[in-house]
This record gives structure tokens, sequence and C-alpha cells, in this order.
């Protein structure tokens, strides 16, 4: 991995479009902003994670093994007890 | 337009149906922006967000209260506006959907849990950048006090 110190108002430039610079920095998180051309896919990581994810749980079990989860979980009483509608 | 909770007839029981708009879809289904919440008594606490684009797009949720008593949610501008709430809004719906896989038991995306506000029906997902919770957490099975 490539690593580059910056501060503050300097930036990186990736290939001969894409241009990271550093907007403002904390202790606790670095706000960046980003040009990139448009069909160039800007986003945090944690979206691809979340689409990854979604994709594969896309198809919800049979009933029966949703059954199976649910009483495994500890049933109605634990639905109440998270406070769910109804 | 809202849609109050309803029974649905059927083999399992009477199954619970409402209405949710998720404004911006959620990641990967973005065209899908209309879920059906179903809560089917034999399968609490588990529910089912179905798509009304698609049925066959169907998640499994859990509660995370639930599954990770101790989550903290932290809801961002972006966020509360899709939801229609400010960060402080009570009686928000926290879900994890449940990925099931054959041969283990189910995991829980807490990295990005769904937010329900039941007043407005307004849905969104929520990418929880900043705690380091995981998409792929156990699911662990309630076990009774001993």
């Amino acid at each position: 991995m490539l690593v580059i110190r910056r501060k503050e108002g300097q930036a990186i430039r990736i290939g001969d479009s894409i241009v990271v610079e550093v907007l403002e920095s904390t202790p606790n998180r670095v706000k960046l902003g980003v040009c990139a051309p448009p069909d160039v896919r800007v986003v945090r990581a944690e979206v691809l994670l979340a689409e990854a994810g979604n994709r594969e749980a896309a198809s919800a079990p049979p009933a029966d093994v949703l059954a199976r989860w649910a009483h495994r979980l500890g049933g109605e009483k634990a639905r109440r007890g998270a406070e769910l509608p109804g | 337009m809202a849609t109050e909770p309803k029974g649905i007839a059927g083999a399992a029981g009477d199954i619970r149906s409402s209405s949710y708009t998720f404004p911006a879809g959620i990641p990967a289904f973005e065209r899908h922006t209309r879920f059906r919440l179903l809560e089917n008594p034999l399968h609490a606490p588990i529910v089912v967000l179905e798509s009304e684009l698609d049925p066959a797009v169907r998640f499994a949720c859990a509660p995370v209260a639930l599954l990770a008593p101790e989550y903290k949610l932290e809801l961002g501008e972006e966020d509360c506006e899709l939801l229609g709430c400010d960060a402080s809004q009570s009686g928000l719906l926290v879900l994890a959907i449940l990925t099931f896989r054959q041969g283990g038991p189910p995991t829980a995306n807490l990295l990005a849990p769904v937010v329900l506000n039941p007043a407005k029906r307004l849905g969104v997902q929520s990418i929880q950048c900043s705690a380091g919770y995981s998409h792929l957490h156990p699911v662990r099975e309630e076990r009774p006090c001993s």
C-alpha cells in the first residue's frame, strides 16, 4: 500500500483525472473531497459491503427455517422485548 | 401514502403487513423503494421485508436490540432526512438483515441496519461507519439462564 502524508488543503492525484483533497482533519476523522469523472464510481467502502450483503440476503429462507430460528431466538417473548410493533 | 397494518389470513396465521417507503432504496437495490414489513407470529421475532416491486426480493430481519443489546445507532443528517426525523427521534425500529447459509447459523448485518420510522412509514438502510460493527455478526441461539 502506498502511504502519503497530507495536510488540510493538500491533495493527491490518481491518474490523469482523479483528485482527492483533504478538506478537514480532526483527531477522529478526515473529510475528503473527491473529483472524478462521472463514470468513476466513488463510494465509502462500507457501501460495497452493504451491497454484497444485501445481494446475498435478498432471498429470505423458507418458512420452516424462519420458524426454527425464530424459536431459537426466543420467539414472541423476544419480539415484545425488542419492541417490535404489533 | 401511509398504509395501516393489516392482517392477512393464511395457513401460517395472521400475518401483519405494513408498507414503508425507502426514498433511496437500499444498497444494490436502489430501484426498490417500497417494502412491506411482514410480521408472522410464528416467525417472531424474525420479520420479513418484501419488495413491492419484486416480491422475490425478501429480507429476513431481526431486531438489533435482540442481537446486540449494547448497540448504539448513529443517524447522520442524510439518514434523518430520509426518515423524516431528527437524530434523537424515539420509536424508530432498528432491524438487522439476516443472511442464511447452508450448514451454519445465520449472520446479521450490524454494519448497515434497516431503520424504520413507523410514524411516517419511511425507511432507510443506515451504514454505521464509525462504530466498527460487522456485516457478518454471528447470530447465536438464545439459551435460558440456568
